[in-house]
């Protein structure tokens, strides 16, 4: 991509001249331009820093009710738990954003849902409401708690309990349910403007990047399940059969390049060459490749079209973690999955060779 | 993008004006702030050019190439019985050789030909490996990683290939890792702390660290394009840092106090000196100094959880842990407000 550079005030005068932006709009340009400054100052790595040191806290402060004999009996758990989330909640939003509070507040609340999850488990003795306890403790906590890093962390959390949950009740082709939920999700969210055109809130931003996160998860789990570390564990006949979340995604990634298409309208329109060329090559995928391959390549496309590096760098990042923890699943032998590569690679390799010798390439480029 | 944190700071008034790109335009339409006529008229203001295929095209061959050479990998790896070693090698040696020639007929100026001669790098390792199945040469793993480093080091040096690069450097990496365990302390693993088994982070962390001061020399006084990309610094930093880290925080916990962990605490002590100074001033980069605080923080909290479970009394007291809870809190908000800080520090700099 080419482009100049010109001043914010440049492009406002230049949108007000033409009549293509009131007053108000250009007031929400200028604020939205701020706060994008902003966000660039407290980027991703930073965050992640803030939530490792969060969880050590957590792991003290869980430590240290159970030294101090202050929870032992299950009504302790549910209290302590209780109190820390509503604690952290009222810490958060009377300190905002000064750093020794909001980190605080972020252990207390981190410590509080282990809590609560294990007061779940324990009095329920039934594991499936543990991921439901994740869950409504995620949609209560979103309003109230407006921090991006604690709403990324809370949805991670229920999705991630959810998989879990699916693998440890032995029903392991839910996980394409979630599979399809999260990828849904994470289309919607990220391909469409909301309702209304107007674009998603800002609040919906933690929940994209956490739907995301938690697809990638969700599909080691299915490695993970078919590998030789459950080997032992999980029955044979509860193993995955991966066929569903390969059409889920394949139609995903169908949907991400007709969305790339429709941004580029007036070029490449919905029946031109490179879009049938795109679609043949995802259906060829979506029969040879395996699902790990076909999320990362979705994370790549929307990553790449949105200009947005987290996701890109996600979907990369994906490729080799993917394929090494490939090479242990036991559900097919070696012989196969090198077929299974080998065919993806030759797919993707065809199809930028097919599209090098065609008339059309560069259009895009230079319309 | 901005969310309710960055929102938050940003309510003040702000005369400044900023610079916008296609980019900008792109995000605001995407995010519902702009209509479509203004994002057509904004992105033709900018003289905004997509670069769709030509992206594509690179993401195809990386992607497709790395998915088909890990496919041949993982067929070797199976070692089919009914393929005849002579078919094996036939296979395995003719494919190289068409890496090698299409390399030769495509250049290795382009992405293309240095693709090619990653492929053959890779044949190579394949083909020693297969070499080895069929022979039960009996030698030790570390030869075959140091035979296959020392063969593709050629190619490594006239591809001018950073993907290439980093691969020889993590083959030496495995390399002298299985050669410290299988010949220098004979049985040893990576955490055998009692048998010399931290010795090797040192050497691993000097050797990466070399590699990677080569890195910026030469990317910053030969400007050296191949080199260039980011993402080879924060790989190798990393592993300096981590190869430093580990025995650093078993020399700060007391877990293990010999030469090698005393070493590596003066040298994580000196790497995160030199990180701190060149990251922040010289070559500003905000992920390689978060590594480094990162790193930083881990060893001054084991350091601190040890003297305070020492004076608490008992091992693992009530009050110490709420105490650590809150160091924890405290050294990390700290970390977080210093490197948003020096962020800010930065980006005032180059503006």
């Amino acid at each position: 991509m080419t482009t100049k550079t010109i001043s914010l005030d440049e492009l406002l005068a230049r949108f007000a001249e033409k009549e293509l932006v009131d007053a108000a709009g250009a007031e929400q340009i200028r604020k939205y331009v701020r706060a994008s400054e902003a966000a660039a100052a407290n980027p991703w790595y930073i965050k992640a820093l803030l939530a490792v040191g969060a969880w050590i806290a957590a792991l003290c402060f869980i430590l240290f009710l159970l030294a101090a004999e202050l929870f032992n009996d299950l009504g302790g758990l549910l209290v302590w738990g209780g109190l820390f989330i509503g604690g952290a909640v009222v810490l958060h939003r009377f300190a905002g954003a000064r750093d020794f509070a909001a980190q605080l507040a972020l252990a207390l609340s981190v410590a509080g849902h282990v809590m609560m999850f294990v007061w779940v488990a324990a009095s329920t003795e039934e594991f499936a409401f543990v991921p439901l306890a994740a869950l409504l403790l995620c949609v209560a906590l979103y309003p109230l708690y407006k921090n991006a890093l604690h709403r990324f962390l809370s949805c991670l959390t229920a999705a991630v309990m959810s998989a879990a949950w699916l693998l440890y009740a032995e029903m392991p082709d839910g996980l394409h349910l979630l599979v399809l939920f999260e990828i849904a999700g994470v289309c919607l969210l990220f391909t469409t403007r909301g309702a209304g055109g107007r674009g998603w809130p800002d609040a919906t931003r933690p929940a994209a990047y956490a739907l995301a996160v938690s697809l990638l998860v969700t599909l080691l789990l299915v490695v993970w399940l078919n590998s030789f570390a459950l080997a032992n564990i999980v029955d044979e006949r509860a193993r995955v059969f991966e066929i569903p979340s390969k059409i889920i995604l394949a139609a995903s990634l169908l949907y991400l390049c007709w969305w790339v298409a429709g941004k580029l309208k007036g070029r490449l329109t919905l029946l031109s060459e490179p879009l049938a060329i795109a679609f043949v090559a995802v259906i060829a995928l979506g029969i040879l490749s395996t699902p790990g391959v076909l999320a990362a390549l979705a994370l790549v496309i929307i990553g790449y079209e949105r200009h947005d590096r987290t996701l890109l760098s996600l979907g990369v990042i994906f490729f080799p973690v993917f394929i090494c923890a490939f090479y242990y699943a036991l559900n097919v032998d070696l012989l196969t999955k090198s077929l299974i590569l080998i065919g993806s690679g030759l797919v993707l390799l065809f199809a930028r060779w097919f599209m090098g010798k065609r008339a059309w390439v560069g259009e895009g480029e230079r319309a | 993008m901005p969310d309710e944190e960055t929102s938050f700071d940003t309510e003040m008034a702000d005369d400044r004006d900023y610079t916008v790109d296609a980019t900008t335009v792109r995000r605001l339409y995407a995010d519902g702030v702009l209509d479509e006529a203004a994002r057509d008229a904004g992105l033709e203001w900018l003289e905004y050019t997509p670069a769709w295929w030509r992206w594509a095209n690179r993401t195809l061959l990386f992607t497709g190439s790395a998915l088909a050479l890990a496919g041949v990998v993982f067929f070797f790896a199976f070692n089919w019985a009914k393929l005849t070693p002579l078919v094996k090698f036939a296979m395995l040696e003719t494919a190289l050789l068409l890496c090698l020639a299409a390399a030769w007929r495509a250049g290795l100026d382009g992405l293309t030909g240095k693709i090619l001669t990653l492929g053959a790098s890779v044949l190579t390792g394949a083909t020693l490996a297969v070499f080895g199945q069929v022979y039960q040469t009996g030698v030790d793993a570390w030869e075959l990683f140091a035979a296959w480093a020392a063969l593709i080091l050629g190619w490594v040096v006239i591809a001018k290939f950073g993907a290439l690069w980093l691969m020889w450097i993590v083959l030496v990496n495995v390399a002298l890792l299985l050669y410290w365990g299988q010949v220098v302390v004979p049985g040893a693993e990576l955490n055998d702390v009692g048998r010399g088994g931290w010795g090797v982070y040192v050497v691993l962390a000097v050797i990466n660290f070399i590699a990677l001061a080569a890195r910026e020399y030469a990317v910053t006084n030969k400007r050296i394009e191949w080199l260039a990309g980011e993402w080879l610094r924060w790989v190798m930093w990393a592993a300096v840092l981590f190869y430093l880290t580990i025995p650093g925080v078993a020399l700060a916990s007391g877990a293990s106090q010999n030469k090698a962990t005393i070493a590596a605490g003066a040298l994580l002590s000196v790497a995160v000196a030199i990180g701190q100074k060149y990251f922040r001033k010289i070559a500003p980069d905000l992920f390689a100094l978060t590594l480094c605080v990162f790193s930083a923080c881990v060893v001054v909290i084991t350091l601190i959880g040890r003297v305070v479970f020492k004076f608490s009394g008992r091992d693992f007291g009530a009050g110490s842990l709420l105490l650590m809870g809150l160091i924890v809190i405290g050294v990390f908000a700290l970390a977080g407000l210093w490197l948003r800080a020096t962020g800010a520090e930065m980006k005032g700099r180059r503006s």
